[in-house]
């Protein structure tokens, strides 16, 4: 999967990730949540192409400090092609890491295998309540695919009422 | 019981960014019920609409998981730590290639679009009556996308069915529930139609009931169960189309004094139809709260809000303050 021009490589090191995003943010003034995001939605996209027959899943936190990292978690899903569920046992052990290292959570990822990357009505059936975010200030990413491949990695960050997408690879932009 | 409740960093920020809390209770229940009335905050994050826990919530009592430990009535003893987990789930869109193709003129209607269309696949419409009248609302609701609809109608259809937009002379004898499941069979390729299945949990309803006292009956069942519904009365006039959102006026404050009889031919298809488009909308746009009437006599058709009546059960409960409903009327 190559990287695109001026994006940071989704394959890359950690040091061309951080070069990458510090232009982005010095150029944009992209919020840095968002930076830290568009750092790893290339490594999202890797994980979901290499999962193609079942959607991923997981969180995507800064630890202490630190780069942003993808946690994969398992799905549970009884048709996982369609759906993912995280067991609760496996997510509160992700909570404890996160605690114990004193980092932050930035999104929940997980993957369509197709039908785009904007949230669904039972993604956002989970993601809502009462027209308020479970959970507050944590972006909901989704990768899609199209036949096994990744085509899109979509933020949506919930603002002013209702989720707004900020598409994080290939190509980055504000969908309304 | 006092129980220290640990909060996840993601829902903190709900709960004045304490990483614990204590809450009372002698079960499980009871502490999450304390939790949520000392923390408000939390209540959309860990409660339904009905105030049961979320489905796929996370609880672990002193790292057990409740399902495991007696469920939601396990008791707990002072000192005992309750995690919280919120639930973390979601799915691919229904709404396919076939699907934009199929639907591509209702994704361009303004306030509906993809995201209507996404919420009546993942919709289970429970359509009460498979009659003359219902079968028009059938085809429209089947046509429309709902993607699982389930035909509850044990009758044996009559000649006076086989008239209607849906079923034909060979049905005459059948069910009509069953006879109607087949007739719509051609447009079930991107959707579910069934018979009703025992307990099933439908997200919206449609009452074409053949009696007052069975509409007055499902509906008071989709009410208590908070289900929005839609309830067609027909007489040889014309009739009615009562749309009734989650906490709206019920369907005994709603409804009018249905004549008998049934309606000609192009009443009940405009019957039908205005009834399940009225179920449409409540299913695309949760946010509709009004409840609304629509009377259609002799082709004339009027719409009027419809309003509670007075010591009706569908009154909400007195505020939380006043415990004792001291305010609710004259002691």
């Amino acid at each position: 999967m190559a990287p695109e021009p001026g994006r940071a490589d989704p394959e890359g090191s950690p040091g061309e990730a951080v070069l990458g995003l510090e232009a982005i943010v010095a150029s944009a003034a992209m919020p840095a949540s968002e930076a830290m995001l568009l750092a790893v939605a290339g490594h999202l996209a890797g994980l979901a192409e290499a999962d193609p027959d079942r959607e991923v899943c997981g969180l995507v936190v800064a630890p202490g400090g630190g780069a942003a990292e993808a946690w994969p978690l398992p799905n549970v899903a009884p048709d996982p092609s369609r759906a993912f569920l995280v067991p609760p046992e496996a997510l509160l052990l992700a909570f404890r890491r996160l605690d114990a290292g004193g980092g932050a959570l930035l999104a929940v990822y997980h993957s369509h295998l197709s039908g785009g990357a904007a949230l669904s009505a039972s993604d956002l059936e989970v993601a809502l309540a009462g027209g308020e975010p479970v959970l507050p200030g944590v972006a909901q990413v989704v990768v899609a695919l199209e036949k096994g491949r990744a085509v899109r990695v979509r933020a949506h960050r919930f603002r002013t009422g209702r989720f707004e997408g900020l598409d994080l690879w290939p190509t980055g932009g504000r969908e309304g | 019981m006092p129980v220290t409740v640990l909060i996840p960093s993601p829902l903190r920020e709900l709960a004045g960014r304490q990483r614990e809390v204590a809450a009372q209770g002698a079960t499980v229940r009871q502490v999450l019920a304390d939790l949520v009335a000392s923390h408000p905050g939390l209540r959309g994050a860990l409660t339904d609409d009905r105030g049961e826990p979320r489905r796929h919530l996370g609880l672990f009592l002193n790292d057990l998981d409740v399902r495991a430990a007696g469920g939601l009535d396990a008791p707990v003893a002072d000192g005992d730590r309750l995690a919280l987990v919120p639930a973390l789930a979601g799915g691919a869109p229904r709404l396919g290639e076939e699907g934009i193709a199929r639907w591509a003129r209702q994704l361009l209607v303004p306030g509906f679009g993809a995201a209507g269309q996404e919420r009546l696949l993942a919709s289970r419409v429970r359509v009460i009556g498979a009659d003359a009248v219902a079968g028009a609302a059938l085809l429209y609701l089947a046509q429309a996308g709902v993607g699982t609809l389930w035909i509850d109608d044990p009758e044996a259809a009559a000649p006076a069915d086989a008239g209607g937009w849906l079923l034909g002379p060979k049905a005459v004898g059948q069910l009509r529930g069953e006879a109607a499941v087949e007739a719509l069979r051609p447009f079930s390729s991107l959707i579910e139609i069934s018979p009703y299945p025992i307990g099933g949990v439908p997200t919206a309803v449609l009452i074409v009931a053949t009696s007052s006292a069975q509409s007055l009956a499902t509906a008071e069942v989709a009410r208590r169960t908070g289900v929005p519904h839609v309830v067609v009365e027909a007489d040889a006039e014309g009739g009615l189309v009562a749309t009734i959102p989650v906490g709206a006026p019920c369907y005994a404050c709603s409804r009018g004094a249905a004549g008998a009889g049934r309606p000609p031919a192009p009443a009940a298809t405009g019957l039908a139809a205005l009834a399940a488009h009225e179920l449409l909308m409540l299913i695309a746009d949760p946010s509709l709260q009004a409840g609304r009437r629509f009377e259609l006599i002799r082709g004339v058709p009027s719409m009027r809000a419809t309003a509670r009546l007075s010591g009706c059960a569908c009154s909400p409960p007195p505020p939380a303050s006043d415990p004792d409903g001291a305010g609710a009327g004259p002691g």
